[in-house]
């Protein structure tokens, strides 16, 4: 295919423009914050609920790890997409229940993306090179019955800044076999441009978490998630053409993990489904099962495979050129109608005085074919990519 | 809203009906392997590539976010 | 944002904390065998200050619980305080493996591997550690094994032990 360079990049395309006044913005954000606390209460009993992990205790011990991914896209284009990605993590006690959790990452992304209708991990659709930073923090403190935590979450880049703050907590039953968990959190993006340096947006995204997690027997856990988030502000992307797209967003999300223990086969079951929806009518399913077998003493293998799917945002554009440009629209791939699967294997092999090393092997695949209920599409390339990851890590 | 009755209901099984699990039967949940997110590192980098590779994100917690992905 | 954050600690204080295994009433008895296969049964112990712990080969905690009350035993040499370990794992091995990698010299080690006694003492927590007094009574009790428990559990115990004269 032929690459269709930057003639079109930054080209001025006339949009219909949406002056929204202070109070209006100011109005609009008290609105949201009154559904979010509407969609709160309406939860009966519940006052809270959280994040993933089910602990309700603070870490016995100081625990750090390296880990470094190496992603790149294959074969569609000349200059393939390469990211590479270490992430330093920890997670230690502190005085008086008190955890802290955080990590630190440094993405250095090159190679092209040359057509106009594909993008980069980064706000930045250049892609020629570009890095970002990224961190994550959280405090948590730990009661005889409940905890709660508050930290933030930052992502940066040479066109793109987030800075979010994120406050949870969690309560469990006295058996510990029920866990409630809640959580909010508030984003500020600030985007610009690279090649247009009097460009200047931002966008303001709040969002909530409730959470179950339960002990259904001996071997077996469940967890059930529903998130929503309502954004607004900025969502298009500076680089591209005809690209004019909602200034709000609502989404939701229902995830449901389940984890199964065979003690015949002293391996354990992962399976996740979630369902996805949005105000931009974008509807997807992921399944994503995961096998953990350990082997003799120090070896761990784990097979896993993930299906998903999604339909197109209601202004994703087919057809290029498009006929009418007062509209919104996006010829943005990430919000077409398209299906992917990744298969993945990982190995872990645990070492003396608490360090473990990994390593693991990823192939993913998305098309529009592999939507469900099957799609095609004139202006979507589909793509495959693999990555490939190392850690180690070190309990204290 | 749909998604919102089906969590109700979801999180109303879930409370009743499962056999009351006593501390010292946990063996088996304690096991590294049995946590959700075994691997911080390696959530936080898929959560992060799928989030820039698909139009679809969340569930798994609050503050994920700000991957600037547009 | 004010009024989630007051909604949410609201909602944590209305939820209620159960004690388990009530303060100042009889310990429930039980008799056990220890790895020599002899008895360990709680009535052999009355007018001894016992300290009654609740482990299992794969608790965390209990990997830094079970040496510390070794030290402590050895620190507290009276005969009239004595330390018990419960241990719970369904399977003997994993408690023995345990035992061979830890020092533990100090403590008498029983087991239950139903889970009976736990039962009768309502443990919530692992581990679970209970202070028995020399009328057999609970006098405290410790949900989980923290750095804050060690300092209190040592102050209990000399306090009983110094009711019966002993420092």
């Amino acid at each position: 295919m032929e690459q269709q360079h930057t003639p079109l990049r930054g080209t001025n395309v006339r949009r219909p423009k949406l002056r929204v006044s202070r109070q209006q913005k100011k109005k609009r954000r008290r609105d949201r914050l009154k559904a979010l606390l509407a969609a709160a209460l309406a939860i009966p009993g519940i006052g809270l609920a959280t994040s993933t992990a089910s602990a309700q205790s603070v870490a016995e011990a100081p625990e750090i790890r390296f880990f470094y991914a190496d992603y790149q896209e294959g074969r569609r284009y000349d200059d393939r997409m390469r990211v590479k990605e270490p992430i330093v993590w920890m997670r230690t006690p502190l005085v008086d229940e008190v955890e802290f959790e955080g990590s630190f990452t440094v993405d250095s992304i090159s190679g092209a993306s040359p057509l106009f209708l594909n993008t980069l991990t980064g706000a930045s659709g250049l892609g020629v090179e570009d890095v970002r930073h990224a961190g994550d923090f959280k405090f948590t403190k730990y009661f005889e019955n409940f905890s709660v935590g508050a930290g933030g979450v930052f992502s940066s880049e040479d066109d793109y800044l987030s800075r979010g703050a994120v406050l949870d907590a969690r309560v469990w039953t006295p058996d510990k076999n029920t866990t409630f968990a809640f959580g909010v959190s508030v984003h500020d993006d600030d985007i610009t441009s690279s090649i247009a340096p009097d460009f200047r947006e931002s966008r303001t995204t709040y969002d909530v978490l409730w959470g179950v997690t339960q002990v259904i027997n001996p071997v077996s856990i469940i967890q059930t998630n529903i998130t929503f988030s309502t954004g607004d502000g900025y969502f298009a992307d500076p680089y591209k053409a005809f690209d004019n797209r909602p200034r709000s967003r609502e989404q939701w999300a229902l995830l449901n993990r389940y984890n199964l223990y065979l003690p015949s086969l002293d391996s354990s079951l992962h399976a996740d489904y979630r369902i996805y929806r949005d105000t931009w009518s974008i509807t997807s399913h992921m399944l994503e099962v995961a096998w953990y077998k350990p082997l003799g003493t120090s070896w761990l293998i784990r097979p896993s495979i993930r299906y998903y799917t999604q339909s197109a945002a209601y202004f994703f554009e087919d057809v290029y050129p498009p006929d009418d440009i007062n509209r919104f629209m996006t010829f943005e791939q990430r919000l077409s109608g398209f299906g992917s699967v990744t298969l993945g294997l990982k190995v872990v092999r645990e070492l003396p005085h608490g360090f473990s090393i990994d390593c693991s092997a990823n192939y993913l695949q998305q098309k529009p074919e592999y939507k469900l209920g099957g799609g095609e599409s004139s202006v979507i390339v589909p793509f495959d990519a693999t990555f490939f990851t190392v850690g180690m890590s070190k309990k204290f | 809203m749909k998604i919102l009755r089906l969590f109700v209901i979801l999180f109303a099984l879930s409370l009743c009906s499962c056999a009351e699990v006593k501390p010292w039967q946990k063996e088996n949940l304690a096991r590294g392997h049995m946590a959700f997110d075994p691997d911080q590192a390696e959530a936080r980098y898929v959560r992060h590539l799928y989030t820039s590779k698909e139009g679809s994100s969340g569930g798994y917690g609050v503050g994920g976010g700000g991957c600037g992905c547009n | 944002m004010r009024v989630i954050i007051i909604l949410l600690l609201t909602s944590l204080v209305s939820f209620s904390i159960a004690v388990a295994g009530e303060k100042n009433a009889a310990a429930p008895l039980f008799s056990l065998v220890s790895s020599s296969g002899k008895s360990v049964a709680l009535s052999d112990y009355r007018g001894k200050v016992v300290y009654l712990d609740f482990w299992a080969s794969w608790c965390g905690p209990c990997k830094e619980s079970l040496p510390w009350m070794n030290e402590v035993k050895r620190e507290i040499k009276s005969d009239l305080f004595q330390i018990i370990a419960v241990n719970l794992d369904s399977e003997r091995d994993s408690a023995e493996r345990f035992l061979k990698e830890h020092d533990v010299g100090a403590l008498t080690v029983a087991f239950d591997p139903s889970g009976g006694t736990a039962e009768s003492y309502k443990v919530a927590a692992m581990p679970s550690s209970y202070i028995i007094d020399t009328h057999g009574n609970i006098v405290a009790s410790h949900r989980g094994f923290h750095e804050s428990s060690k300092q209190e559990i040592v102050k209990e115990v000399k306090a009983l032990l110094a009711e019966q004269g002993i420092k």
